[in-house]
């Protein structure tokens, strides 16, 4: 089947994809993102757009990914469960379609107790694997999900969140089998300081044939100090920061935390490439975009291969 | 309940579990025995006791309310004295939600192998009440009376 | 069964300004399992509002009653002449304590004094859980007898998401994560292979979402 997007084609092509993060504004002038979007031209084959991340209410994904594709990036549309039911859902699909978007990142959001609005109805009438099936069914079947015909179909690229590190550990990689199954295409991580831990699931899921049937990106997050190292350790649910890294952190000069946290997340993308199994790397440098170049460059990454039109 | 309103007096209700011998000795001594405005009543266990009963206490006039219970893991029912403990702490709260201070509702084991005097326990706890001062409900009147 | 908390005190006397003869009426069944609105209740709640009332200056008359049920027509009846009396009722019912009886005495008026929560049990003495959102389609025999749509905070079926941490979910340490609840039974019951078929998306129309319910037996009718 012929790849509907860059970032599809770069991955059949068996390139070591780049994919990268943007966090859009709380406010309707989506200047803000256009300049961290160009920040990350040439250096990513695909820009993920957030969805009211955390349940923040900011700029939409899909207005933003307009933004960014004017600009000439290309855009992942991220898509939440959350806020939205399955009438608004195939409806936003067919929309991103209608809009030239390709890539759509399936996923389930935060809680909305943790954002601004936490009296908000949490909609959750699909979750992000049902997403994925409603998705697929739209494009491969020129369906929506009650059987309705479709008068044209979207065109996807299909992905999925997995969580090498969250609980129950042991059903990890059901859950990532029960996403391809029912149409991931691609996969991002969360982000990777376990090594330990994330070889082991990759090497569960390669012996379930999953890294065949699937294009896994490993999420890599710069640490930008101490604090935050120990912030993500302790307060981020599904996140895994061991000691030793806390301890590497610790070990830089005040001034030079953020270049150590440069230099293991450079570390940590060549391990990555090393892996068999794993075809990509997500870089997730929220606030810190102007360093994804850099860390990138440093990993022998850049440059990126040319977007096909 | 009985009401020994004296003109001056504090109206204090004492509930007691009836394992405690000094202060069934002081109920068998009789009213005359007892200071004025104090309600003496023996109960099964202290943890008889319920929140409601004890906020009707003062929903009818008493400006104290005083439970002794046997010593912490001497109640023959177990836990029946903890059970009341709990029950005070949550009768007090309610009345400090209107306002009244929660240390009018004393709960207290009883410490056991000493010999406690009932008299002074209870003439303690009319201390101070006294320096707390009524509560202004009268609640013998229904319609209410003027509240101070 | 149905559990519901007191509203604060403050609250409840808002509700109920202007009374002069007011009656206040427990329900037996539920709301004095968990401790809100049975008879004691009933006599903690009249015994504050008198409190509150003469601190107030307020000459308000308080009656107390209780019912079994606030739910069934011929106990309600029980009350009629309190009811009368009343130029005010607090109900100490929850939500559908309270709509029965004001639909049973439709010349009065009713307030309620309980926020009703949720379909729960008592999971031990003092501590009230939400097991059932009455979803109007039971699912539970697939999920190891856990509801992944009333415990899992995001009610998902094909759970659990990446926040689940030790066993507990993201909106709060207190709170179980519905899917480790799940997983452990289906594991203890060798029925794991469960959780590896996909889940279609819920039919909301049989819970609350569609309408509200009401269900019609002709054989019990009269």
């Amino acid at each position: 089947m012929t790849p509907v997007s860059n970032l599809a084609r770069i991955l059949s092509e068996g390139q070591f994809a780049v994919t990268a993060e943007c966090g859009p504004p709380q406010g309707a002038d989506p200047t803000p993102l256009k300049e961290k979007g160009s920040l990350l031209k040439g250096a990513a084959d695909a820009v993920n757009l957030t969805d009211n991340q955390t349940a923040v209410v900011r700029l939409s994904s899909l207005a933003s990914a307009v933004a960014l594709k004017d600009l000439g990036l290309e855009p992942v549309l991220q898509v939440v469960t959350r806020d939205r039911n399955r009438i608004a859902l195939q409806s936003d699909l067919l929309g991103a379609s209608s809009l030239g978007l390709r890539n759509v990142l399936c996923l389930t959001g935060d809680h909305q107790s943790f954002g601004n609005q936490a009296g908000a109805m949490g909609v959750f009438d699909l979750d992000s694997i049902q997403l994925l099936h409603t998705a697929r069914t739209m494009r491969d079947q020129g369906r929506l999900i009650d059987g309705t015909e479709l008068s044209s179909r979207p065109f996807f690229f299909l992905g999925a969140a997995a969580n090498p590190f969250a609980d129950p550990l042991g059903f990890r990689v059901i859950r990532l089998a029960k996403k391809i199954d029912a149409g991931a295409e691609f996969i991002q991580t969360q982000c990777i300081y376990n090594r330990e831990r994330f070889e082991a699931w990759l090497k569960q899921a390669r012996e379930e044939g999953l890294t065949e049937r699937a294009f896994i990106l490993g999420g890599i997050t710069p640490l930008k100090s101490v604090r935050m190292a120990e912030y993500m350790a302790s307060k981020v649910a599904g996140m895994d920061v061991p000691e030793e890294v806390i301890r590497r952190m610790k070990g830089a000069p005040a001034k030079g935390q953020g270049a150590e946290g440069i230099r293991l997340a450079v570390e940590t993308i060549e391990w990555l490439k090393s892996l068999g199994g794993v075809a990509g790397v997500h870089l997730m440098a929220i606030g810190w975009e102007e360093k994804v170049p850099e860390i990138l460059e440093a990993a022998g990454l850049l440059p990126r291969p040319a977007q096909a039109d | 309940m009985a009401r020994h309103m004296s003109k001056q007096g504090e109206h204090i209700v004492v509930r007691f579990c009836h394992n405690q011998a000094g202060f069934m000795n002081l109920l068998k001594a009789g009213p005359k025995a007892l200071p004025a405005g104090v309600d003496l009543a023996p109960l099964p266990c202290s943890g008889k006791v319920e929140p409601h009963q004890i906020l009707s206490f003062f929903a009818a006039g008493a400006d104290g309310a005083l439970i002794q219970a046997c010593p912490l893991g001497a109640c023959r029912f177990v836990e029946g004295n903890r059970r009341a403990a709990k029950r005070a702490a949550y009768a007090a709260e309610r009345l400090s939600e209107l306002g009244l201070d929660p240390a009018r509702v004393r709960f207290r084991y009883a410490e056991a192998g000493s010999n406690e005097d009932p008299e002074s326990i209870i003439q303690e706890f009319i201390k101070s009440i006294r320096a707390l001062g009524p509560t202004g409900l009268t609640g013998g009147r229904r319609g209410g009376g003027k509240a101070k | 069964m149905i559990v519901a908390e007191r509203k604060p005190l403050a609250e409840i006397l808002e509700l109920v300004a202007g009374a002069k003869r007011l009656l206040v009426v427990g329900c037996d069944t539920c709301v004095a399992e968990c401790a809100a609105g049975g008879r004691k209740e009933v006599a903690e709640t009249a015994a504050l509002l008198r409190m509150a009332f003469e601190q107030a200056g307020s000459e308000v008359e308080v009656r107390e009653a209780s019912l079994d049920r606030q739910c069934v027509n011929q106990f309600l009846a029980q009350v009629g002449e309190d009811v009368a009396w009343a130029d005010t009722v607090l109900s100490l019912g929850c939500g559908a304590g309270v709509q029965a009886l004001a639909r049973f005495y439709p010349d009065q008026v009713f307030v309620p004094a309980l926020n009703t929560q949720f379909i729960g049990t008592t999971v031990e003495a003092g501590v009230w859980a939400e097991d059932c959102s009455g979803c109007g389609d039971c699912k539970l025999a697939y999920f190891g007898a856990v509801c992944p749509l009333t415990r899992c905070s995001k009610r998902l079926l094909n759970g659990p998401c990446g926040g689940s941490r030790n066993g507990k979910c993201e909106v709060s340490p207190d709170v179980d994560c519905a899917w480790q609840l799940i997983y452990d039974r289906l594991a203890a019951l060798n029925q794991l292979d469960r959780l590896r078929a996909f889940v279609a998306p819920n039919d909301w129309s049989t819970s609350h979402s569609g309408r509200p319910r009401t269900i019609i037996r002709e054989d019990r009718r009269v």
